[in-house]
């Protein structure tokens, strides 16, 4: 091992360790709440960044495994009482679902991709608002119950920190290990050259799928863990907003980085809860603040220390 | 479904339709000249709609006055966000995704903007109750807004054509569409170019929201309605402008056939739907030649 890699594995246990004693030193509070909320939305944006970082798959329509995996997973907890993990399972059974559909999107590049992408979230959102008896619609489902896992019914924002952060470490080193292994690999060599990896006996487009397939898994959990959190889900989180906040943290945090879905997370859950002061013009905010660092900073937070070392924008040139 | 209703539903069809036209052009020309994906352009929609607010019953304007100056404003507005918010990320060879996040950040500002400008938005702009009784053509009834609404559009359309084909501007245009890089070696400011063909996408999209503020209402969610003419674009082949004006006359008639026979409640998935089915089976669109390029 080199001594980047022992440094790395360092700081990054220790970032771990840090996120997990902010439990304990937050209990009960709005902050740890919040910190419930930009790791579910993390997870969301895991997923997508799998998808673009990773695969090149332009998706602009993510929201909708968010809401599928929602809807999936709270069908199984309301009418069958199943428990958390059980439900998780539904949940990407049905997001799955929703990947085969977009499946034969995948032959389409580009723009021609984001747009496809987009129509499939447009439409699933209004699927989700008029399908009342399925989703609730606007008005939402309620009464969802707590997480319960192994028997624990998970209560207060202590608890359910744990449970998602655990769940965010999980999907997070799946999708490293996934990275390192032939998967990722050929994964990398179709982002480098797809006629050079095509060449080399690679099947883009399942490896294409398979991208897709295995991004949705993470907003799919997400999904339950944000209905059980919040005991409702309105068919309203799931529009073209979210679609773009998700791909924003995205972007945000550095299409090529993994922890950057969880660091745009933050700054985007940031900006969106906290200034109370100027709530009023919290949106304009928003935008304004991710117009200009389209300008600034496209290559994400995680590309600001790179920049300060002075190697210039290595991301921007990443093949999206 | 009654049959004998079709033709009365196709000719109501129209006059959306000729709005839908206006946008899905700009679509099109700004993805020909920029390769750019734009969700900025629903937003001039939702502009014009609220500068022809100002127009018509602040300024007290008639309707044919104030089209000049509401299309121009959103112009100047769209000549702005392509010069302030996207020439830095173009010049830097800048990301796909940077652009089009871009856009939608943009479109953003722009709706907050104007939510804290008019409040929650003059919602009622419909001044269809002072328009003259609708006539009657071989038994369907014929309203006076669709005639107006088609034959600006019409106007628009043609007066577009005539600009590309007959000025050195247009040509210009038309030639950055095909390569700006060739262009640029033949002695063509692409720069300039570009930002002309931002300000025709935002005038015709102001243009169209003065139609949507005149025809239906005007405020900060006519947006919506620019949104879903991305599907005229795509129907007409997106990147191809008179097959855009020929999408958005077909989406028109679509969207009106299917929420008075089908459903009013899907009928916005059904229209999405529609973008889904059009890109798997026919790329290039469903006008014209067949498109193998630029996929």
């Amino acid at each position: 091992m080199s001594r980047r890699t022992v440094t790395r594995g360092a700081i990054g246990l220790a970032a771990l360790a840090g996120m997990y004693a902010l439990a304990p030193a937050y209990d009960g509070t709005f902050f740890l709440s919040f910190m419930v909320d930009v790791l579910i939305l993390g997870l969301a944006a895991l997923g997508l960044q799998h998808m673009v970082g990773d695969a090149g798959v332009l998706n602009l329509g993510q929201a909708a495994f968010f809401g599928l995996g929602a809807y999936g997973g709270v069908w199984t907890l309301q009418h069958w009482h199943w428990t958390t993990l059980p439900a998780f399972g539904a949940a990407i059974v049905v997001a799955l679902a929703g990947a085969v559909v977009m499946a034969p999107l995948l032959r389409l590049r580009g723009v021609y991709f984001a747009m496809a992408s987009f129509a499939f979230g447009a439409m699933m959102f209004e699927v989700f608002g008029q399908a009342v008896s399925l989703t609730g619609g606007e008005n939402g489902l309620f009464l969802i119950p707590p997480p319960k896992i192994f028997g624990h019914v998970l209560i207060g924002n202590r608890d359910s920190y744990l449970l998602v952060l655990s769940v965010g470490v999980v999907c997070y080193a799946a999708f490293a290990l996934l990275m390192r292994s032939g998967y990722g690999l050929s994964l990398h060599a179709v982002r480098q050259s797809e006629n050079g990896a095509r060449a080399s006996g690679v099947n883009v487009a399942r490896m294409r799928f398979i991208a897709l397939a295995l991004g949705v898994v993470p907003p799919a959990l997400a999904g339950v863990l944000y209905a059980q959190v919040h005991s409702i889900v309105q068919s309203t989180i799931f529009d073209f907003n979210q679609s773009v906040a998700l791909i924003t943290m995205v972007i945000v945090g550095g299409v090529a980085s993994r922890w950057g879905a969880f660091a745009g997370a933050l700054v985007a859950q940031y900006v969106a809860v906290y200034p109370q002061s100027i709530a009023q013009y919290r949106f304009l905010l928003y935008g304004g603040v991710v117009a200009l660092l389209m300008i600034v900073l496209p290559g994400g937070i995680a590309s600001v220390g790179r920049a300060l070392a002075g190697a210039r924008g290595a991301l921007v040139r990443t093949r999206i | 479904m009654r049959v004998g209703d079709l033709p009365q539903q196709i000719v109501f069809g129209l006059g959306l339709g000729a709005i839908y036209a206006l946008v899905a052009i700009g679509y099109s020309l700004v993805y020909r000249t920029m390769g750019l994906l734009s969700f900025v352009q629903p937003q001039f929609v939702m502009l014009g709609s609220v500068f022809g607010y100002t127009g018509l019953v602040t300024l007290d304007l008639p309707l044919w006055l104030a089209a000049v100056p509401v299309g121009v404003a959103t112009a100047l507005v769209a000549v702005l966000i392509d010069q302030v918010g996207l020439r830095p990320i173009r010049r830097r060879g800048g990301a796909e995704i940077a652009m089009i996040l871009a856009t939608v950040a943009w479109g953003i500002v722009l709706v907050e903007i104007v939510r804290q400008s008019w409040a929650y938005g003059p919602s009622a702009l419909n001044l269809r109750s002072t328009a003259r009784p609708p006539f009657h053509l071989l038994g369907i009834e014929v309203r006076w807004d669709t005639v107006g609404s088609l034959a600006t559009a019409g106007v628009l359309a043609a007066g577009l054509a005539l600009f590309l084909r007959r000025t050195s501007s247009g040509r210009a245009l038309r030639a950055v569409g095909e390569s700006s890089r060739t262009a640029s070696l033949m002695g063509i400011h692409v720069e300039r170019t570009l930002a002309l063909a931002a300000a025709i996408s935002g005038f015709l999209g102001g243009v169209a929201g003065l139609l949507v503020g005149y025809l239906f209402s005007a405020g900060i969610s006519t947006g919506t309605i620019g949104v879903k003419a991305l599907a005229a674009a795509v129907i007409g082949g997106f990147g191809n402008v008179p097959g855009a004006v020929v999408g958005g006359l077909v989406l028109g008639i679509f969207d009106n056939v299917v929420a008075a026979d089908v459903s009013a409640t899907w009928r916005d998935a059904i229209v999405y739907g529609l973008i889904i089915v059009v890109l798997i089976v026919r790329v290039g669109g469903l006008v014209g030649r067949r498109v193998f390029s630029r996929v």
